[in-house]
């Protein structure tokens, strides 16, 4: 039995303890490549946010600017990914949050645990402090094999990427054609909106991370304007109410610029079948008429 | 709690140190500690399914005894005094018919409600909005084993609730198999386990190899069968053919992991499970086949419904009919859709040539014995018989009878000799990689009880080692997303 017992602690504890060793290891090379490649020095003006942000923001039409949006992003990773780049990054004057309905909705928690987490929550997994780490490791528990194994890849993947920060994003739209079509977009609302038919609660994680980069931008001396990107008529019209006051009732208590292009009437073509981004045509669109108000 | 799950990772170690430390010295106390660990293991579900688990064993355990007191004057009930087969039907009644109500009650009113709609009548019956209880058929007719074994005096009743509640509830094979018999398992509850060295050491490299089997190849495996089970109208006929060819891979892998993972840890406590697979992909003929899919199963109703029924005995109409009256409740048992009935059917059309020639027990021992490259008509043999499962999978796996049909006419066409093409081609690839790595292993030790259990054996210890390593990290690196156990819905 000691022989047994003694025998399976071993293969446990060497097995565990190169997991360990692995994860300090990129911790320590991930962070390094952090500060090693900063941004563009002359960028004045960065674009954070989830795919909305990412595929609405052309910056290349803009001056100093660069759009680090990335896809399913919520408000408790940007906070960290933002706290980052400010320290990293003294230059950065102007910052603009992707801010809509569907960001305060706590099917969006599903990104930091839950459902999608194991592939979303790794990205940032080394940006993050030692306290959330451990968080995070124990909210994806169910899935923690998947999640400490995309951990991994990702920190192979940021340590020896030397050109930019995997977890940056960037200006991405891969819509060429568009046209929205009814049953996506109530697919779409469902998905963000309901759960078995119900109206979603809010995400007070969420909330809570967005206070504290409106804070964070404010200590620093950055200017923090939210913006809400267009969505197709058909979607507006259906986002459930008590959203809608939610995100003016943010609006108003936070005192923060806000630019509210979620109305913007665009022709069909520039919405993506679920109404909910816009295409190429409407990214070039949005982002010239964010230009005239910026 | 599922055996690839951190809850199992934990409660493991404290079962097994509270099974060989801390109740080791007291027989009765150690099959107490397995009922309450195993009704933990089973509730973690949702503790509502003890009240049937509970339910089946009494009625079992109580049916036992009164069968056992046949002719003597001291059975509890007077009425019942002599009256076996009474008590039996009594209690596969009752078991069958709570079986039936969580399991089949909907599958039989939709039909009906269909069926009266043919005729020009509408019925709005009430239906069920229950969760099927997990593993309620393997219990079931666990259970049912027992009864049936006690009526025909293999085996004596057993006075010992806890022992009988052990052998119900006994967690590695709860689930999802194999399905045990009385006269095999319940004895093991009567006998002092002492802790083997060589066994339990066995035992954990059948649980590594079933977790392989379940997280390397079934998740991954999974992941695309749902991806082109679930879109495939529009898919070319090679896309549908490698959907079908996933799904087979995946149910193999599904459950015979869970099996071999279920073994081991009954080893490691010093039981003997019954062999519930003998690499059936590697089978010449239908026969041989079933022989080695799901042993448990397949034996239990040869020995309970298609031998009571006469067998192989009699005229030809009678073989005809039992063969088809046991592979069509087989695949009822499966689950409360016509595709398993199809399913079912369908192999019992596999089979009936060789019955009826003569020649289903042709291929009795191990394909291409000793060998590394079977022989060109053992390939041939084994070749047409995986390719006549992968066809019966489709129904298997099919939501609906339509849906298999246009899956199977989809495949026929000129599409079927084009490349495959789906979301996630490429890293599909790596599966296939590995699939193909996994059939070679599986190939190699088909004379084990499992793919490696000789495997590494004979070498120098360190490099035994870095095989276990290298099976970890490969579950590790390229497991699938977690998928339920298929067979837990049975």
């Amino acid at each position: 039995m000691r022989q047994f017992v003694t025998k399976i602690l071993f293969f446990s504890f060497t097995s565990i303890a190169v997991l360990w060793v692995t994860l300090i290891w990129f911790r320590i090379f991930v962070n390094m490549s952090y500060t090693r490649n900063g941004l563009d020095p002359e960028t004045s003006t960065i674009f954070v946010g989830d795919s909305h942000i990412r595929t609405a923001i052309n910056d290349g039409m803009l001056e100093k600017s660069i759009n680090i949006g990335k896809g399913s992003e919520t408000y408790y990773f940007s906070y960290f990914k933002l706290k980052m780049l400010l320290e990293n990054n003294k230059k950065i004057k102007h910052v603009y949050l992707g801010f809509g309905c569907h960001s305060i909705s706590d099917y969006y928690e599903n990104f930091i645990y839950g459902e999608y987490s194991g592939i979303y929550a790794p990205i940032y997994f080394y940006l993050l402090p030692l306290k959330e780490e451990l968080k995070t490791i124990l909210w994806n528990r169910a899935n923690l094999m998947i999640f400490i194994r995309n951990v991994i890849k990702q920190g192979t993947k940021q340590s020896f990427n030397a050109n930019s920060y995997s977890l940056l994003g960037g200006f991405s739209n891969p819509f060429y054609e568009g046209g929205h079509i009814d049953f996506l977009v109530d697919k779409r609302l469902n998905t963000q909106y309901f759960t078995n038919g119900k109206l979603n609660p809010f995400s007070e994680l969420n909330i809570f991370y967005l206070n504290k980069i409106i804070t964070l931008c404010e200590t620093r001396g950055v200017n923090l304007t939210l913006l809400n990107t267009p969505v197709h008529e058909y979607y507006y019209s259906r986002i459930p109410r008590p959203y809608i006051d939610e995100i003016n009732r943010i609006v108003k208590t936070s005192n923060v610029n806000y630019i509210d292009l979620s109305n913007l009437k665009l022709c069909d073509s520039c919405y993506t079948p679920d109404g909910d981004h816009v295409t190429h045509i409407g990214a070039k669109t949005t982002t010239l008429k964010l230009k005239e108000l910026m | 709690m599922l055996f690839n799950s951190l809850d199992f990772a934990l409660f493991f170690p404290l079962f097994f140190v509270g099974y060989w430390f801390v109740v080791n010295r007291n027989l009765r106390l150690q099959n107490l500690f397995i009922v309450i660990a195993s009704y933990v293991f089973y509730g973690w579900w949702d503790w509502r399914f003890l009240i049937l688990i509970a339910l089946t064993s009494l009625c079992s355990w109580l049916s036992g005894l009164w069968m056992g007191t046949r002719g003597a004057d001291d059975c509890p009930i007077k009425g019942l005094r002599g009256h076996r087969l009474f008590i039996m039907a009594a209690n596969i009644i009752l078991n069958l018919a709570i079986l039936g109500y969580f399991k089949y009650y909907n599958f039989f009113i939709d039909n009906f409600v269909e069926a009266f709609r043919i005729f020009g009548l509408s019925w709005s019956p009430y239906s069920l909005r229950i969760i099927l209880p997990v593993g309620i058929s393997f219990y079931t007719f666990q259970a049912l084993s027992y009864s049936i074994d006690v009526y025909r005096g293999e085996i004596k009743p057993t006075k010992d609730a806890v022992a009988f509640f052990a052998y119900v509830s006994f967690f590695p094979q709860l689930v999802a198999g194999p399905i045990e018999r009385a006269t095999h398992l319940l004895p093991q509850f009567y006998k002092e386990r002492r802790f083997d060295y060589s066994r339990a050491v066995d035992g954990m490299r059948q649980i590594l190899w079933g977790l392989f089997k379940k997280i390397v190849i079934a998740d991954n495996c999974a992941e695309y069968a749902n991806q082109i089970f679930d879109n495939s109208t529009g898919m070319s006929g090679s896309t549908l053919v490698l959907g079908a060819l996933f799904f087979t891979f995946q149910i193999y892998g599904d459950f015979s992991g869970y099996s071999d993972i279920a073994t081991g840890t009954a080893r490691l406590f010093g039981f003997n499970l019954m062999r519930n697979f003998a690499f059936p992909y590697f089978s010449r003929d239908i026969a041989e086949f079933w022989r080695r899919w799901h042993i448990s199963l397949s034996t239990w109703f040869r020995d309970y419904l298609y031998i009571p029924l006469g067998g192989s005995r009699g005229s030809l109409w009678v073989k005809i009919r039992n063969i088809f009256i046991i592979f069509i409740v087989s695949g009822f048992w499966h689950g409360a859709n016509w595709t398993f009935i199809v399913w079912g059917a369908l192999n019992a059309f596999y089979f009936l040539p060789l019955l009826l020639t003569k020649t289903n027990r042709n291929n009795l021992a191990i394909i291409s014995q000793g060998k590394f490259i079977p022989t060109a008509k053992d390939f041939s043999l084994m070749l047409v018989t995986f390719g006549i499962t992968v066809f019966a999978w489709i129904f298997f796996r099919a939501e609906s009878i339509e849906h298999a049909i246009n899956y199977i006419s989809q495949i026929f066409s000129p599409s079927l000799f084009t490349v495959p093409k789906f979301n996630g081609m490429e890293r599909a690839l790596i599966t296939i990689i590995l699939v193909g790595v996994f059939t070679l292993i599986e190939w190699l030790g088909r004379e084990g009880q499992y793919a490696i259990e000789s495997l590494g054996l004979k070498w120098k210890k360190s490099f035994r080692y870095l095989m276990y390593y290298a099976i970890i990290f490969m579950i590790f690196w390229f497991g699938g997303k977690d998928q339920e156990f298929i067979y837990f819905q049975f």
